[in-house]
């Protein structure tokens, strides 16, 4: 889970207060306009700066807390769902929210710090990853390894239903390139095509 | 005493082996029935030698011996009775000895049943049978030996004279009893619970059971008889060691639900796949066999789905047992690798060339040519590339990739759960399409519209028990889908059941249930079959409630604290810490209360168990769990303060879990309806062996 930052804090916020108004804001006493209450931009300079400030105030708070609120709002549930996608380095197969040896306690330590540090699932995945290599990861991530993993299996699939497919239309071919008699079955069985369920039944249940 | 009673059994039984090979052959070979005879004695004999030969090793494990190094290294004074005898298994050596009693306990009933009905089969079955036993036993004699001892030799100092040597080393003493029991390590705690009485056997039955078809395959091979003989002998033997390996496997999962400790039943570790793996392909070979049976076909892809099927088991085995893969199983692991891999690749080898020679000659062609794309055949090949293109890739994700990429890119990769679900869930979707739909086809050829209107009833039920899991609050459209095809099989499985009830009942006139019972006498293979179909469709309901549902949670809970999740309120009432129990494990146990609607539903006792003079893993965490047919509630005691006052708790809900259990055992009763022969089969294989014996006379 990762926080954003309320504001970037390069930025100026777009109701600060002018530098040219002095500190804090406030307009100096010394200078008050002749039209005051008329909307004069003199006039408006001396309201801004006070819930101008005000704001300005709550933002700073709120970068200055911005680390305390991130701490909270990580929870063991946070870093289980990391740990899952990941494998324990020493333990054989077992991914890491489920080992119990020291090693991964402490290593489920490191993903809380890395989560509250701001860190994404991914980016602690990552860096899980570039410090014990691929076998961390439920899937490899260099691309070359993760298409051989994944697609191997579905082509070898694909390979076994061609044979399949090619199987049935030699078996298909030889059956209309030589006509078979209707060859009774080791136990005397006929086609049937068309007859009753009763008789496919009593058919299969004869052994 | 024992030690010398267990050596010299094992080595009278590989010498038996051994003799049973070359008799049998050469009896063969020359016609000479005297010779044959001696070959099947001599095969028989291994049985009670390696009987007694683990007799021993129990006696000792029994009554402390713990100069024998096994003796020493899976228990102490400390460990029950209980687990005493599953020690015997609880690592490499005895799990070996184990491994072969029943290789020879299955041999010896397979000879003894089909000496006289598969006659010219038998001596090159029992070749072959003793050839693997053989290998094994030799495996346990000069590898791997549990009757090793532990000796003083005078000449070395106090801190390093313990020797662990086979026979008695010159001038040589025994340790002192009472040094060797206060040392011994105890047995494994991942081995100390129930379920690991049972599990173990019965994955080494289904695996040694399925050397019991091969051999027929391959005597069918060697003999020139390649009738449908040998599919017939075969057959049940397979169902056999399939129902053996599915209630390993079933255990197995339950064992690591109970004793893992991460919430769930099956977590693609190697070594499970490393029997899934045979399981899968064994259950191509038991739909594949039918073919042949009734049609005269796929003689050759049968022979080699046997083969891999008992080279599957070879190289589990070997996998599991030679540290190529890492797993929890690990425990059994050696230096037996070298040997075993060349075991597997040579009789890999050698029976795939054995199939090719006689497929050269023409012997193996088909009976009869392909009817239709719409037949049962068809559906069955299909069926057959599905489980197939399983195993395969399951093989991969396990095996072929990891040790690929070590070897050619020199990167240590893991497959994990996104791997083998990615992979397999379309698999799994078109296996069970196919079981669906395949009861519903005949043999030969059906037409199109025929198959549609027979799926109109189970299409017609699916849609209406899908519509009331959606009203019933499932909205996700991938589980409604799952659940819709596997539902699917399961109402096809009932309703060809209640179909054949119903024919019966039009031809005799007999009442419905007995209609029914009659139906499962006259064809236990065909109905068993819809049970166990009935019980595949049950475990996939489990499987996608609990995978696609589950909900989870960790918290840390103070003394009187609670927790929400899904409508349970779940509160910490206190810890009892540091109980120790009759093994000496330490153990730390959480007292919970599980509420719903405010209302006390179960009291839990997760705990964590520590075992202070164990090596390597030395805790477990048992979980404490509710269980009903909706879900379980299962709690884990991930950790807790040292004074006790707070636990860290992860919670589980996992709906419908409990279905996979309950598949499993009507899969199993399934499997045993189809095992038992048929009242028809019953008298003609009377009628068979009587007419055989008075021609004889």
């Amino acid at each position: 889970m990762k926080i954003q930052p309320l504001a970037p804090k390069s930025q100026p916020h777009p109701l600060a207060p002018s530098p040219k108004i002095g500190e804090g804001g406030q307009t100096p006493p010394s200078c008050p306009s002749p039209n005051s209450g008329r909307g004069f931009r003199g006039e408006v300079r001396k309201r801004t700066p006070r819930w101008a400030s005000l704001l300005a105030i709550v933002w700073v708070c709120l970068i200055a807390a911005y680390p305390t609120l991130a701490q909270i709002a990580v929870t063991a549930d946070d870093v289980n769902r990391v740990a899952k996608q990941l494998y324990c380095p020493v333990c054989p197969n077992e991914t890491l929210d489920a080992c119990q040896t020291q090693a991964c306690v402490q290593w489920r330590e490191e993903i809380h710090t890395q989560l509250t540090e701001g860190q994404t699932a991914q980016q602690v995945i990552d860096s899980f990853a570039r410090r014990y290599g691929e076998r961390v990861l439920a899937t490899p991530q260099d691309p070359a390894l993760r298409a051989l993993s994944v697609y191997t299996p579905f082509i070898l699939a694909g390979i076994a239903l061609v044979i399949a497919v090619l199987t049935f239309t030699r078996w298909q071919r030889a059956n209309t390139s030589e006509p078979h008699p209707p060859t009774p079955s080791p136990k005397g069985e006929t086609d049937t095509r068309n007859d009753s369920y009763r008789s496919i039944l009593e058919r299969d249940l004869r052994e | 005493m024992l030690a010398e009673i267990g050596i010299v059994t094992l080595g009278l039984a590989f010498l038996a082996a051994i003799y049973a090979i070359i008799a049998s052959v050469y009896g063969a070979r020359i016609r000479s029935e005297r010779i044959i005879l001696t070959g099947r004695n001599a095969s028989l004999i291994t049985f009670p030698l390696l009987l007694l030969s683990c007799t021993a090793l129990m006696a000792a494990l029994l009554t402390h011996q713990y100069q024998i190094a096994y003796v020493w290294q899976v228990s102490d004074p400390s460990t029950p009775t209980f687990y005493r005898f599953t020690a015997l298994w609880g690592s490499q050596q005895g799990s070996l000895l184990f491994w072969c009693l029943l290789m020879s306990l299955f041999t010896f009933f397979a000879t003894l049943i089909n000496w006289r009905r598969n006659r010219p089969l038998m001596p090159y079955f029992i070749a072959y049978c003793m050839a693997t036993l053989a290998f094994f036993v030799g495996l346990v004699l000069f590898v791997e030996n549990p009757f090793v001892r532990y000796w003083l030799t005078p000449d070395l100092t106090a801190n390093s004279s313990v020797l662990a040597y086979l026979f008695i080393p010159p001038n040589a003493q025994a340790p002192e009893a009472l040094g060797l029991a206060q040392t011994a390590r105890g047995l494994n705690p991942l081995l100390r619970h129930f379920g690991m009485i049972i599990h173990p056997p019965m994955l080494y039955l289904g695996f040694v059971g399925f050397v019991i078809p091969f051999a027929f395959a391959m005597s069918a091979l060697a003999s020139g008889d390649l009738s449908t003989n040998w599919i017939k002998a075969a057959r049940r033997w397979s169902l056999i060691a399939w129902l053996f390996l599915s209630l390993g496997l079933l255990l197995g999962g339950r064992w690591a639900y109970d004793v893992l400790g991460w919430g769930g039943y099956w977590g693609w570790d190697p070594v499970e796949n490393a029997a899934f793996i045979p399981w899968l392909m064994g259950t191509a070979f038991l739909h594949s066999v039918m073919i042949q049976e009734k049609r005269g076909m796929l003689k050759v892809w049968n022979m080699f789905l046997v083969i891999f099927t008992f080279s599957a088991v070879i190289f589990g085995t070997f996998a599991t047992r030679s540290g190529l893969v890492e797993s929890v199983h690990s425990f059994a692991q050696s230096g037996i690798g070298i040997p075993m891999f060349l075991f597997w690749g040579s009789i890999t080898i050698i029976s795939v060339a054995l199939v090719l020679w006689r497929w050269n000659t023409g012997r193996l062609s088909d009976e009869r040519g392909f009817a239709g794309m719409i037949s049962r055949e068809s559906l069955f090949v299909l069926n057959n590339v599905v489980f197939v293109a399983l195993a395969l890739a399951i093989f991969w994700g396990s095996f072929g990739a990891p040790i690929l990429s070590e070897l050619v890119m020199n990167t240590d990769i893991t497959l994990g759960k996104s791997y083998f679900n990615g992979v397999t869930a379309p698999l799994f979707v078109a296996l069970y399409i196919l079981m669906g739909i395949a009861p519903l086809s005949a043999w030969g050829a059906t037409s199109a519209r025929r198959l549609g209107k027979s799926m109109l009833v189970p299409i017609a039920l699916t849609l209406i028990t899908l519509v009331i899991t959606f009203v019933s609050g499932t909205r996700d459209g991938g589980a409604l889908f799952g659940y819709g095809v596997v539902i699917f099989a399961g109402y096809v499985a009932i309703y060809e059941t209640y179909r054949g009830a119903v024919a019966r009942r039009k031809n005799t006139g007999e009442a419905f249930p007995l209609a029914m019972i009659a139906i499962f006498g006259k064809n236990r293979r065909r109905y068993g079959g819809f049970i166990v179909h009935l019980g595949i469709t049950v475990i996939g309901i489990g499987v996608i409630g609990s995978t696609l549902f589950q909900v989870e949670t960790q918290r840390t809970l103070a003394v009187g604290e609670t927790l929400e999740l899904s409508g349970y309120t779940l509160r910490f009432d206190g810890l009892d810490m540091n109980q120790i129990a009759e093994d000496s494990r330490v153990m730390d146990i959480a007292n919970l209360t599980l509420l719903r609607n405010g209302a006390e539903i179960a009291r839990l006792r997760p705990r964590h168990d520590f075992f202070p003079q164990a090596t390597g893993m030395n805790q477990m965490n048992i979980a404490g769990s509710h269980s009903t047919i909706e879900n379980d509630f299962y709690v884990l005691l991930a950790s807790s303060a040292n004074d006790g006052s707070t636990v860290t708790l992860k919670v589980y809900i996992n709906p419908l879990i409990n279905l996979v259990w309950w598949g499993g055992i009507i899969l199993i009763l399934g499997t045993l309806i189809s095992v038992a022969p048929s009242e028809s089969v019953r008298v003609k294989e009377r009628e068979s062996v009587g007419s055989r014996m008075g021609a004889a006379a």
